[in-house]
């Protein structure tokens, strides 16, 4: 039974106190995080409003195939840190391990294929900033849908590799018996946001074409 | 200073989750849910179809939040910081919008 990393902080009268302590920074920390993307949310909303049809051309230009190839990705990969939880909960740190590790390859994959999309749009004259030729004929509202796309997304995709580099440290952490049940709940914690936050992403930037 | 298994914490317990089965549910229920999405953003739902992909996506992340981040089983003050960010962003959207839609 690995209880490696486990270590009570003396401010602390018992570790379910601090890990409780835990877990709340991190929800405070969460829905900062909820409110930076709750402005991007907000201007989508307003600009959609103001733009509907130019919008609806835009999400067409996005490949759905791809978003929802990735939206389910960001899915497994939450799952796969949820079970990682779990079996460290367990005292089986190997196991979580492998289910972490295994969490960051998919988010490395999630970007590359994100990184596809965009080199595919720089190809069709698309850049942030209504710059490219694509812009030349587009509707009023069209450079405003892509520069949103390419923050939203390009602030998403951040969020992603500080989850991959987080989960890889937490991967090894875990490999040495090193990391306490409390800390992978906090990384676990902020995967299922970046996921979460996807998925409201998907459908306005990929699916909502009408 | 810090404690490894001092007496006085005991033994670290196993931490409390929902169990592998709930987690399983929930990603069933999630890809499920994404095939749904998927499928009906070509089934030219016309005005209905945003409210419709943004009502599914709420369910999705509903249950993220409450089974995969485990809000079902936090105390009410993590609960309360959670709800309220995603309050303030409803707010601030649907005003948003409101906004622009009743501008003469």
């Amino acid at each position: 039974m690995a209880s490696g990393g486990t270590r009570r902080e003396a401010h602390f009268d018992s570790l379910e106190r601090q890990a409780g302590a835990v877990r709340f920074g991190m929800w405070v920390f969460l829905a900062s995080e909820v409110l930076l993307f709750g402005a991007l949310f907000a201007l989508y909303a307003s600009y959609r409003a103001t733009w509907p049809y130019a919008f609806a051309a835009g999400v067409a230009e996005n490949d759905a195939v791809l978003g929802t190839t990735n939206t389910v990705l960001l899915i497994t990969s939450s799952f796969l840190v949820a079970l990682g939880t779990e079996r460290r909960a367990h005292g089986h740190s190997r196991a979580a391990a492998r289910l972490v590790a295994g969490a960051a390859a998919i988010g490395v994959l999630f970007l590359v294929i994100k990184s596809h999309e965009y080199l595919a749009h720089f190809a069709s004259g698309i850049f942030p900033g209504g710059r490219g030729a694509h812009f030349d004929h587009a509707p009023a509202g069209s450079a405003i849908f892509f520069t949103l796309y390419f923050a939203t997304t390009g602030l998403h995709a951040l969020h992603v590799t500080a989850g991959i580099v987080v989960l890889t440290f937490s991967a090894v952490q875990l490999r040495r018996e090193k990391l306490a049940p409390h800390a992978l709940d906090a990384v676990a914690l902020y995967w299922h946001l970046v996921d979460a936050i996807w998925i409201f992403l998907w459908p306005l930037y990929y699916l909502a074409r009408g | 200073m810090a404690h490894e298994n001092d007496p006085h914490d005991g033994t670290p317990q196993p931490v409390a989750t929902p169990g592998t089965g709930v987690y399983v549910r929930s990603f069933a229920a999630l890809l499920v849910l994404t095939l749904t999405s998927f499928t009906l953003s070509y089934a030219h739902l016309g005005v209905f179809g945003m409210p419709v992909a943004l009502a599914i996506a709420a369910v999705k992340v509903a249950l993220v939040a409450l089974f995969f981040m485990r809000l079902v089983d936090e105390p009410a003050s993590h609960r309360v910081a959670g709800v309220t960010a995603v309050l303030f962003v409803i707010l601030l959207a649907s005003l948003s919008a409101v906004d622009v839609l009743t501008r003469l």
